[in-house]
């Protein structure tokens, strides 16, 4: 593994309120610890929407969901996609050069984060995340959602009757979908404990909406994995903080390294202002 | 009272009202009777849910709920059973046995398209960022973390210079990478990348760690292939207004993937350095542990000297021409051509006084008042192929170099007349470099090849006497290497020829044959090298021969999340040096001579450093700290003796020993909370080394601490920033003098204030320089700036050295003497800027 070995895909700043920096390092190509065997995978569109003042433009993330027999798992499809491009490329040896046109091509995705529930045990949660080059891991208590079922929902969703039960859950005011056939008590981020597994969820004001667009039954014996066990534990408070400090500064918060020195100018070479209060609409308020 | 009770009762009444209904149950495998915990029972009414629960650990559950209907169902439901409902009627408590049965997921197939998630980051809004100011890719470059441009535009990477600058994947300038950085538009850039251990040859990739960075700079779809084009003229008035100069600067990019081109002209009068347009920023990447050290010259190329920013000293008319040019051809090669020309005029007018303390009765002083103007020409050009495969790589460069540096130095004498001293340095160097590797199954071969010809016929004229020293030089390096890597272990072994011819005075040539190792260990948190080179090596003219053995070891250590420790030692043996033996006695300058003995200098040198950084990104703090030190042993010694400012340099044989050792340290915290960031940096070097003065040895000992403040203060309506430099000298030559501590200290504060499109910002720079004869000086130098940015100009008025300050000075020590040196500054001036993009 090169520990040294990584690579910076820098999106302009300019372009702040749509994209996000993402580093790629050697913590993000590990193979992973086996915590369980993948039962189902239920891939998600997400949307949800960065900047609260301009709420017509959500921005899209398709997600997956892993779900084994007490571990599940919910990422980004495309960081998935580029980190799987990435370890395949640094396993051929291929060049820089095209590691990078790789990347570029399948982008990198928007959610940089990964949600483990029931893992390291039942009950408690794992949320891998990371801002610039640090990675973090915060384990927390799972809290289930207390949900109220609306009697008279029903609606069909990818074929299967649908239910739906809401709950004021981490400040926001969630209704959820769940499918009265399928007896899996999952969902997408930290939303479970439902009949059934949850195939469209939103909240209240629609900032973050999840729809399920496929799901399929794994057959192959494929793993679930934890890939963060390079990460540095965080507690959720510490999180928070890291999160605030990170987009109301972003150079300012890379800049704490002191071998980094940033300058922004403009078109041609002139000192300009740097960037702050980068909007930032998190899922739990 | 009463009131009170009635209260309690109508409480009480009010509780059977509310009649909680308790639905009690188990939930269990129908074969096994084992309890099936988180199964889920619901409460269904007309089939439709009104309230559920989960089974616990012993499969046990609870609901309550306000009052059962007739009709109500209770259903229970486990992945991997069939599901199971029941009439509750009366019952409040259950139990399920579920019946083990297959479940099959309906599959839905993802619609396609979406699964392969495209993200479309290239997206943006510029209207949010509107007011703001615009960006350009040298600045961006600089927010990627660990990255820095220096002044000259060198880019670094966690402080070392990086080795390849590419964009699209191609080097368009060889290296020459400042054109592009000044002229390429953030907004047209799509991706920046910072490639560490950067190995461009692609069959070399995963087996061989370098110490190498490369960037790799990407555009966006839009931008590529068109044409770029810049404008920016230039007014300059100096003040009182009796002056204008014009100049400007025009460029042409096109960016492609298989083709890229780069076409500017500028012309400065502002004290701007138009070398580095055309200067190579990047090093190359060689095999020889002794690379060529160029055509051994007799007189120093004149030079600006500037111990502040050079642009407020440089008094200059300049212009420089460069074209770039790289192609990929149908089979995968890479072809650059490059080529500029520059031509400087640049006056400086300074004073010196330097003080030699030689021993204990008397100090020699000798003085100095120059007025110099240097004509500098410089054209190059640069053929380069390349291709670089998965299993080869092939590379093919030819440089040529003409340039001539005329400089008129004018000495004031002590009865008021001048000495007039003309040094002048033509010189052409024409060299060709090969390079060609190619992997096999189990190992990779490659071969190098150098070869260089120089010739220069250098001139030294003082008042009238002019004296010529015509240089050819050849110079030729040959080496074959074989690489094998093995897991986590890498070994590679290289052997080499390497010769020199030098035509100054006769013929003289060196020729040598090296064998270099290295090893390589290779983990996930540590990585081991070890090298090391033996080299034989031949003077004939002189007789000498040398076997020179040099071994380093490189250890790197990552522990848990925030410490890392590295380790570099190195022990060097050298032999040659040219212009230390090759001439028995020539001119250097209008009063200086250098004699020799003809003795082959000998060198060994030692060197050792520790390096440990200790990080807490959620502290926002960091710390860097590092120790090193070095032993230069040599066989010769330079003898220096002063009679009526004559200098005499002789080089004579004699053992000698100089010794280095340096501590650094760097903290940096952040305040997030109150917007603040700050940093403090400490340096301490002491260096202890002999000078010979007419056979005298004298012992001198220099002792320097360097402390550099920094703090920004950056809330939402303006920037702050302060940087200061406060160094402490101290010199002593021992049984002759202690000279007393220098205090210098340099601080910069500037502050920007942004109201809507228009950017204000005042810089102050504050010197204090204590000088050896008399009082300290002081001197405030303030600039002023404002900015005004449209859609498609860009307005800029700056206005240099407010105060209009004249004088410079500072003193520093050096071996056995004191240096005092003054320069005049460049006066206030008003600069009017406007740039153009179309």
């Amino acid at each position: 593994m090169k520990k040294n070995f990584f690579i910076l895909l820098l999106l302009l700043l300019a372009m702040y309120s749509e994209a996000q920096i993402r580093v790629l390092t050697p913590a993000d190509i590990t193979k992973g610890i086996f915590c369980d065997k993948q039962r189902f995978r239920i891939a998600y569109d997400m949307s949800f929407v960065k900047d609260t003042l301009r709420s017509n433009k959500p921005v899209k993330e398709s997600m997956i969901l892993e779900i084994g027999s007490s571990v599940s798992l919910f990422y980004s499809y495309a960081a998935f996609h580029s980190d799987s491009i990435y370890a395949d490329d640094i396993a051929k040896g291929l060049s820089q050069s095209a590691i990078n046109e790789h990347l570029n091509n399948s982008g990198v995705g928007q959610i940089s984060w990964k949600l483990y529930k029931n893992y390291p045990q039942k009950g408690l949660s794992s949320l891998l995340d990371g801002l610039g080059m640090e990675r973090y891991c915060c384990i927390e208590k799972m809290q289930m959602p207390d949900w109220n079922v609306c009697p008279d929902s029903t609606a069909m969703i990818l074929g299967y009757n649908c239910r739906m039960a809401t709950a004021v859950y981490k400040g926001r005011t969630w209704c959820a979908w769940y499918a009265e056939d399928i007896p899996v008590g999952e969902g997408p981020w930290k939303l479970c404990g439902l009949p059934g597994l949850i195939l469209r969820a939103y909240d209240s004001q629609h900032q973050y909406v999840f729809e399920a667009s496929g799901m399929e039954q794994i057959k192959d014996n494929a793993d679930l994995r934890y890939k963060g066990e390079k990460f540095e534990p965080i507690e959720r408070k510490a999180l928070d903080k890291l999160y605030a400090r990170y987009y109301a500064d972003p150079v300012g918060y890379i800049t704490n390294n002191p071998n980094i020195k940033v300058t922004i100018t403009d078109a041609n070479g002139n000192p300009t202002a740097k960037p702050k209060a980068v909007p930032y609409n998190p899922i739990e308020r | 009272m009463r009131f009170i009770v009635i209260l309690c009762f109508v409480v009480l009444c009010a509780f059977p009202a509310s009649a909680q209904v308790a639905i009690r149950g188990v939930v269990t495998d129908s074969v096994s009777n084992v309890p099936l915990e988180m199964a889920t029972v619901t409460l269904l009414r007309n089939s439709k849910p009104i309230l559920f629960a989960r089974t616990d650990a012993q499969g046990r559950f609870t609901l309550s709920l306000k009052g059962i209907q007739k009709g109500d169902k209770l259903s229970a439901s486990y992945l991997g059973y069939a599901k199971a409902a029941v009439t509750l009627d009366d019952r409040r408590s259950v139990v399920f046995r579920l019946r083990p049965e297959n479940f099959t997921l309906k599959e839905v197939t993802i619609r396609a398209g979406r699964i392969y998630g495209k993200q479309d980051t290239i997206s943006y809004d510029l209207s949010r960022f509107a007011d703001n100011r615009d960006n350009n890719l040298k600045d961006v470059l600089r927010k990627l973390p660990g990255v820095d441009v220096d002044k000259d535009g060198t880019i670094s990477y966690n402080g070392k210079a990086i080795n390849r600058f590419t964009v699209e994947g191609l080097d368009l300038t060889g290296g020459r990478y400042n054109l592009i950085n000044e002229n390429l538009k953030a907004k047209d850039v799509a991706t920046a990348e910072i490639i560490e251990h950067d190995q461009p040859i692609k069959a070399l990739q995963k087996k061989i760690t370098t110490d190498n960075v490369a960037m790799n700079v990407k555009l966006k779809p839009e931008a590529r292939d068109k044409w770029i084009f810049t404008l920016s003229p230039l007014l300059k008035v100096g003040t009182p207004i009796d002056n204008f100069n014009v100049g400007g600067r025009f460029n042409a990019l096109q960016i492609g993937k298989k083709q890229q081109s780069l076409y500017g002209v500028e012309a400065d009068r502002t004290g701007r350095d138009l070398s580095l347009s055309n200067k190579q920023l990047t090093s190359d990447m060689g095999t020889s542990l002794e690379p060529d050290t160029g055509l051994p010259q007799c007189y120093d190329t004149p030079a600006l000297a500037a111990p502040i920013d050079a642009e407020r000293l440089r008094f200059n008319t300049s212009q420089s021409w460069n074209v770039n040019k790289t192609f990929k051809t149908k089979d995968e090669k890479e072809i650059k051509w490059m080529a500029g020309y520059m031509h400087s005029s640049t006056r400086q007018s300074t004073t010196n006084c330097s003080r030699y303390y030689l021993n204990t009765d008397k100090q020699t002083e000798t003085t100095q008042s120059k007025d110099f103007r240097l004509l500098e020409d410089r054209l190059f050009l640069n053929l380069n192929s390349e291709i670089n495969t998965d299993k080869s790589y092939g590379s093919e460069s030819f440089l040529l170099e003409a340039s001539q540096s005329d400089g008129h130095s004018d000495y004031q004498k002590a009865n008021d007349s001048f000495l007039h001293e003309r040094i002048k340095i033509p010189l052409i160097n024409i060299s060709n470099q090969f390079y060609k590797l190619m992997t096999y199954e189990h190992y990779t071969l490659s071969v190098r090849s150098l070869l260089r010809f120089a010739h220069s016929p250098s001139s030294l004229n003082v008042d009238g006497d002019k004296e010529t020293r015509t240089a050819n030089g050849w110079y030729t390096d040959n080496s074959l290497t074989w690489l094998n890597k093995l897991g986590f272990f890498t070994q590679s072994y290289s052997v080499g020829v390497n010769a020199e011819d030098v035509s100054l005075h006769g013929g003289n040539q060196f020729f040598s044959c090296y064998f270099s190792p290295y090893w390589e260990y290779k983990r996930s948190s540590l990585t081991a090298r070890i090298g090391g080179m033996m080299q034989w090596k031949r003077f004939p003219e002189q007789g000498n021969s040398f076997i020179d053995t040099c071994p380093w070891l490189s250890l790197n250590m990552k522990s848990g999340y925030h410490h890392e420790y590295s380790f570099y030692g190195q022990y060097r043996e050298s032999a040659g040096d040219w212009m230390s033996f090759l001439l028995p006695a020539y001119r250097k300058d209008y009063r200086t001579m250098f004699i020799s003995d003809g003795v082959v200098p000998r060198t060994k040198i030692l060197f050792a450093k520790v390096e440990h950084t200790y990080k807490r990104p959620l502290n926002e703090f960091f710390w860097n700290s590092s120790a090193s030190f070095q032993q230069i042993g040599q066989n010769v010694m330079t003898d220096m003796q002063i009679n009526g400012g004559q200098y005499l340099y002789h080089v004579t044989q004699q053992n000698n020993h100089s010794r280095m050792t340096q501590a650094s340290s760097i903290l940096s915290k952040g305040f997030f909370n109150l917007h603040l960031k700050t940093k403090l940096a400490a340096k301490y070097c002491l260096t202890d080394a002999v000078q010979s003065s007419e056979g005298t040895l004298l012992n001198y000992q220099n002792r320097q601490i360097i402390v550099e403040p920094q703090l920004i203060f950056s809330p939402s309506w303006a920037e702050v920033d302060y940087s200061g430099t406060f160094a402490w000298t101290k010199s002593r030559v021992k049984q002759v003098s202690s000279l007393a501590t220098l205090f210098d200290c340099s601080q910069r504060l500037m502050l920007t204030r942004t109201i809507g499109a228009v950017d204000i910002s005042v810089l102050a720079v504050h010197y204090h320089n204590e000088l050896q004869l008399s009082p300290a000086a002081n001197m405030l130098i303030m600039d002023a700036s404002l900015v005004w940015r449209t859609r498609k100009v860009r307005f800029e008025v700056n206005a240099r050295n407010l105060f209009n300050k004249q004088r410079y000075e500072r003193t520093t020590y050096s071996g056995v003497s004191s240096l005092t040196d003054s320069y005049i500054l460049r006066p206030r001036e008003v600069l009017f800027k406007m740039q153009f993009t179309f």
